[in-house]
C-alpha cells in the first residue's frame, strides 16, 4: 500500500514537473519580445511599404509606356515635338499651370461679426487658420485649391501681412473663398466633421466658416511668373 | 494522519501554482498570438521592402533610358532642346524630379524633456500647424523647393497627425523634422530668424530648431502618381 502510493505520487510529481518546464520554457523562448506596440508599428510600415510598391508599380508602367513611345518615334523629330509638347501640357497641370474644373466644394470664411468682449485675436481668421483648413482639403484628397481666386500650390505661401493675408504675393482680405476640386462629400466633411479644424474654429470660437457643395468648381492657374533661379533639376543618376 | 494533511496542503498549493501559471498565459496569450504574428509581419515587411528597392531600381533604369533618348535627340535640335528645358521646369515645379541647390536646412525638435514637464501639449505632432507656419514662410522668403524628413513638398502634400505619428505624403514620422530648403540662402535664414516670427515664437516655447547654411543641398523628388478624378483642365494651349 505504502510503496504503491509512494509510485503514484512520484509519477504525479514527475508529470508537474515535466508540465511546469514545458511552461516555462515556452515563456521564455518564444513568447517574450513582441507586444501590440510592435505589431501595430509593423503592420503600420507594411501598410505604407505596400502603397508605395503600388505606387512605383504605376509609375514604371507610366515611364515604360512613355519609353515605348519615345522608341517607336526617336527617328522622327517632328513626332517627338508632339510627344514633349503632351508631356509639358502634363507637367503644366501637375504643376498648377492650368485652369481647373470639376466637381468640389467652396467655403466662405470670415470674421466673428459679433462683438465677443473677447481678446480680438479670437475673433479674427489667420494665415494660419488658412492653411490648417488648406492642409486638411489636400488630406482629403483635394485636387487643386484656391484662396479668392489665388491658386495655392507648393511654392504658394500664406502670410500675415498687417491686416491682409498675403498668398501668391498679392494681399487678399477676408471675407475668405476658399474652392476645391476633389470628391465633394469628403472635402466638405474635413471642413464640417465634429472634430475638424474647421468645425473648432466654427464652433468654439464663431468663425464663420460655411461650405457649398457643387458640380461645378473653377479653379485658376497659378498666375504669377515662375522664376525658379536657385534650384536646378538632377538630371544624371551620377554617383 | 500527518502525512494526509501534508499531502493535502501541497497539492492545494500545486493547484493553486498551476491555476495561477495557466491564468498569466491565457491572459497573455494577445501577446502569444501577436508575436508569432510580429515574426510573420516582419517576414512580410522585409519582402515587400525587397520588392520596393528592385522596383526603384527598376525605375530607375527606365528613366535613364528616357534621359538618354531625350539627349540623344536634344544635341541635334535645339527646338527639342528647349522643349526638354521646359518640361524640367514645370516638372520641378510639380516636384516630381530631383533638384539641388544653394539652400538651408532647418532641424525642428520637440522641447527637451526636462522642460515639458511630463506635458506632451507641445509635442510638435500636436502643433504641427508650426509646420504649415514655416513652409508658408520659407515661400514668402522664395524657396523653389522644400522637403520634410525626405518628402517633397508639393501642392499635394498634406501634413497631419495621424496617432502619435504625422503623416507626410502619406509616410508616418516622428520628430525631429528636418526640412531642406532650396533657395537664396541669406533671404531664406533672415527671414526664418525674424524676430517675433514663427520661429522665434517656437524658441520661445524651447523648440529646438537649427539652420545650417549650405552651398548644396539635393532633394528628392515626389514618389507618388498623380492622377486626377475629378479635376479637368480647360484650355490647354500652352
Amino acid at each position: 500500500m505504502i510503496i504503491k502510493n509512494k509510485i503514484f505520487i512520484f509519477i504525479i510529481s514527475f508529470l508537474v514537473g515535466i508540465t511546469i518546464m514545458m511552461q516555462i520554457n515556452n515563456d521564455a523562448k518564444n513568447f517574450t519580445f513582441a507586444n501590440v506596440h510592435t505589431v501595430n508599428r509593423i503592420s503600420n510600415q507594411l501598410k505604407t511599404t505596400n502603397e508605395d510598391v503600388e505606387d512605383l508599380k504605376q509609375l514604371i508602367k507610366i515611364k515604360s509606356n512613355k519609353l515605348y513611345e519615345y522608341k517607336e518615334n526617336i527617328n522622327n523629330d517632328k513626332d517627338l515635338i508632339e510627344l514633349l509638347k503632351r508631356e509639358i501640357i502634363n507637367a503644366k497641370v501637375r504643376a498648377g499651370l492650368t485652369d481647373l474644373r470639376g466637381e468640389g466644394i467652396l467655403i466662405r470664411m470670415n470674421d466673428n461679426p459679433e462683438d465677443t468682449g473677447n481678446n480680438i485675436n479670437f475673433d479674427i481668421v489667420h494665415d494660419v487658420d488658412l492653411s490648417v483648413i488648406v492642409n486638411d482639403l489636400i488630406n482629403a484628397g483635394a485636387e487643386a485649391i484656391s484662396i479668392n481666386g489665388k491658386r495655392v500650390v507648393s511654392i504658394s505661401e500664406i502670410v500675415c501681412v498687417g491686416p491682409l493675408i498675403k498668398v501668391n504675393g498679392e494681399g487678399i482680405a477676408a471675407p475668405f473663398v476658399i474652392k476645391a476640386i476633389g470628391n465633394k462629400e469628403n472635402l466638405a466633411a474635413s471642413i464640417n466633421a465634429p472634430n475638424t479644424y474647421g468645425y473648432k474654429i466654427k464652433n468654439y470660437y464663431g468663425i464663420e466658416v460655411t461650405t457649398l457643395e457643387s458640380e461645378h468648381i473653377l479653379i485658376p492657374k497659378y498666375n504669377v511668373e515662375v522664376n525658379i533661379n536657385t534650384a536646378k533639376p538632377i538630371l544624371e543618376e551620377g554617383e | 494522519m500527518y502525512k494526509k494533511i501534508f499531502l493535502t496542503v501541497i497539492s492545494i498549493i500545486l493547484g493553486l501554482v498551476f491555476a495561477l501559471q495557466y491564468q498569466t498565459v491565457k491572459n497573455e496569450s494577445g501577446e502569444i498570438i501577436t508575436t508569432k504574428k510580429a515574426s510573420e509581419l516582419a517576414y512580410e515587411l522585409r519582402q515587400v521592402e525587397e520588392e520596393k528597392e528592385k522596383l526603384l531600381l527598376e525605375l530607375d533604369e527606365i528613366e535613364d533610358k528616357l534621359r538618354e533618348y531625350e539627349e540623344s535627340t536634344s544635341i541635334e535640335n535645339s527646338y527639342i532642346k528647349n522643349l526638354i528645358e521646359e518640361l524640367n521646369k514645370y516638372k520641378l515645379m510639380a516636384g516630381i524630379i530631383d533638384v539641388e541647390g544653394e539652400g538651408i536646412i532647418l532641424t525642428i525638435d520637440n522641447p527637451s524633456a526636462d522642460t515639458q514637464f511630463n506635458d506632451q501639449t507641445n509635442n510638435l505632432i500636436y502643433n504641427y500647424e508650426y509646420l504649415l507656419l514655416i513652409i508658408s514662410n520659407l515661400n514668402a522668403a522664395g524657396a523653389e523647393a522644400i522637403s520634410i524628413n525626405g518628402q517633397r513638398y508639393t501642392s499635394y502634400t498634406e501634413i497631419v497627425p495621424v496617432g502619435s505619428h504625422l503623416n507626410i505624403n502619406g509616410v508616418s514620422f516622428v520628430p525631429p523634422f528636418e526640412i531642406k530648403v532650396i533657395g537664396n540662402r541669406q533671404t531664406l535664414q533672415s527671414v526664418i530668424n525674424f524676430k517675433g516670427g514663427v520661429v522665434w515664437e517656437m524658441q520661445n516655447l524651447n523648440y529646438k530648431i537649427d539652420i545650417e547654411l549650405k552651398d548644396n543641398i539635393k532633394i528628392e523628388r515626389y514618389m507618388k502618381p498623380i492622377n486626377f478624378k475629378y479635376a479637368e483642365p480647360i484650355n490647354e494651349d500652352s
